[in-house]
């Protein structure tokens, strides 16, 4: 097996065939998500297909309900799984979503939420042999940091995404064959020592003013494929100095704590509220590995140091080229502008409203369900915004304050559409 | 042919020698610029940009990058284009930095 496969996850197939396939899900930390069907009576339902911490509130429709109880059971394959027994049948086309504490560890049988944990424990069903103590530096790095993740693996995947999404969510490099592994972005890697270019090497580089970004919301807390919680940090010096550069991360493995959540954001405007030099270096002859920080020396640069972010090795002329990233300028201040907003979710037909703090963001759709990138959306008739790549809008909550509002759309390719929402 | 970047202190690349009687009294003068790219704008509403060439030894100035910073060329007295600095961009030979309005 390899982190490039499909996870060997198991299927609800495996029951019977009273309701469509699913994936059974695996559920890290204090998580939320779907109850899947098991049974023809309606009366139990799984949530995770392991032995789990628990299970602490259930949802019917967005209603939270108090008519059941969980406990760990066995599949008829001999499996575990997390099971809610409800104490009559639930009606046809109830959804329901489950909140709890997820996989339990096999060392030590306590919830798995360190990401070290967890990535562990992905490498392991992917099929590759990795030891806990591998890992053992990246989970100093994430104590250190107040770091715990939590989320679900709900549909097909491949372990490297999934390990992938999760290091994304908490700002975090991996490569399977660096020095640990895993390390977070900006902090030094424990053990390593630092090498340093030999002074033949030829650097080119590249620094753009578009990536920088000073105003980071990060969407997490997510529950059946919904964010529950919006944190927004920004840095007023690199505002002031760059202008507003807004992005948002939708942090998959983040768990609904503001704490860790703003922990995760101001460590990233950090590095990205500052300009960065992007540098790629030919023709080291000293073996470096992704993650590690290197001592740059060129004629024209003064020392600095860098993290190394990706590695090429020829093996005939024992040459490597090594991609750098260096932040350049002092550290600058981040604020917390908006903490654990409650994100609140309108959907129309070919449009979908999320708001948090004082944006709304307002994602266009196709009629086939495909973001609409590069629609007009011309709000109450006087402002007129050009969705990105993804279909989306932000808009100050200011410009849609709470009522009614009259929102077109026209996109290439589709027949223009207008209707009436409320916020 | 001068490119003016604004910044603490401000800088000033130049082309020839007889560039340096229109040099702002009292700023940092490098005889540095190469020479200046194409003025690209199109009828497709994108943003007109200008790159500028500059010797390698202009990234000692540019540690930190001038990303932002307002940007003139002019060439004897005359401007040519300004903007802000977007990009910045070198390898072995050049400095290259990219000027939007």
């Amino acid at each position: 097996m390899t982190l490039a496969a499909p996870l060997p996850l198991r299927s609800t197939a495996e029951w019977g065939s009273f309701a469509a396939p699913e994936v059974i899900p695996l559920r890290y930390g204090e998580t939320g998500g779907r109850l899947l069907q098991y049974g023809q009576d309606r009366i139990r339902w799984v949530w995770a297909g392991h032995a789990v911490k628990g299970i602490d509130t259930i949802f019917a429709d967005g209603v939270e309900v108090g008519n059941w109880t969980w406990r760990m059971s066995a599949d008829p394959q001999g499996q575990p799984i997390a099971l809610v027994e409800f104490f009559g049948p639930i009606d046809e086309g109830a959804e329901l979503v489950a909140i709890g504490r997820g996989k339990l560890s096999p060392l030590t049988g306590a919830m798995m939420d360190s990401p070290a944990d967890v990535v562990v424990d992905l490498m392991t069903i992917a099929g590759l042999v990795v030891s806990s103590d591998a890992l053992a530096d990246f989970r100093r790095q994430c104590r250190a940091a107040g770091l715990t993740v939590a989320g679900s693996i709900e549909t097909e995947t491949t372990g490297l995404a999934a390990i992938r999404s999760l290091c994304e969510s908490i700002g975090a490099i991996f490569a399977p064959d660096a020095a640990g592994i895993c390390s977070l972005r900006d902090s030094a890697p424990i053990g390593h020592p630092r090498a340093t270019g030999d002074g033949r090497t030829i650097l080119s580089g590249e620094s753009t003013l578009a990536s920088i970004v000073n105003d980071l919301t990060v969407r997490h807390g997510w529950q059946a494929g919904e964010p529950t919680v919006a944190t927004r940090v920004v840095s007023d010096e690199s505002i002031r100095r760059y202008g507003r550069m807004a992005a948002s991360l939708d942090a998959f493995w983040l768990p609904g704590s503001a704490r860790v959540a703003t922990s995760v954001a101001e460590r990233l405007l950090a590095l990205w509220s500052r300009p960065r030099w992007s540098v790629q270096s030919v023709g080291m002859t000293r073996a470096l590995r992704v993650g590690e920080l290197v001592a740059v020396e060129a004629d024209d640069l003064p020392e600095v140091t860098a993290q190394v972010l990706g590695v090429e090795r020829d093996f005939v002329s024992g040459r490597t080229a090594v991609d750098l990233e260096l932040v350049a300028g002092g550290p600058q201040a981040a604020r917390i502008a908006g903490l654990a907003e409650q994100v609140t979710r309108t959907a129309y037909p070919g449009i979908t409203i999320d708001t948090a703090a004082d944006v709304r963001e307002l994602t266009i759709k196709r009629p086939d369900g495909r973001p609409a990138p590069g629609a007009e959306v011309i709000i109450n008739g006087s402002t007129s915004i050009i969705a990105d790549g993804a279909g989306k809008v932000r808009v100050a909550a200011r410009l849609m304050p709470p009522g009614q509002h009259l929102i077109e759309v026209r996109y290439d390719g589709g027949e223009p559409f207008a209707f009436t929402v409320t916020v | 042919m001068i490119l003016r970047i604004a910044g603490l202190p401000p800088r000033n690349y130049y082309q020839t020698p007889g560039d340096r009687q229109y040099l702002p009294a009292g700023e940092a003068p490098h005889a540095l610029l190469i020479q200046p790219g194409t003025l690209r704008t199109t009828a497709a509403g994108e943003t007109s940009n200008l790159t500028i060439l500059l010797k390698r030894a202009a990234l000692r100035y540019m540690t930190l990058p001038p990303l932002g910073a307002a940007a003139v060329l002019s060439s004897a007295g005359v401007v040519l284009h300004s903007g802000r600095v977007v990009r910045v961009t070198f390898d072995a030979d050049a400095v290259t930095v990219e000027v939007q309005p």
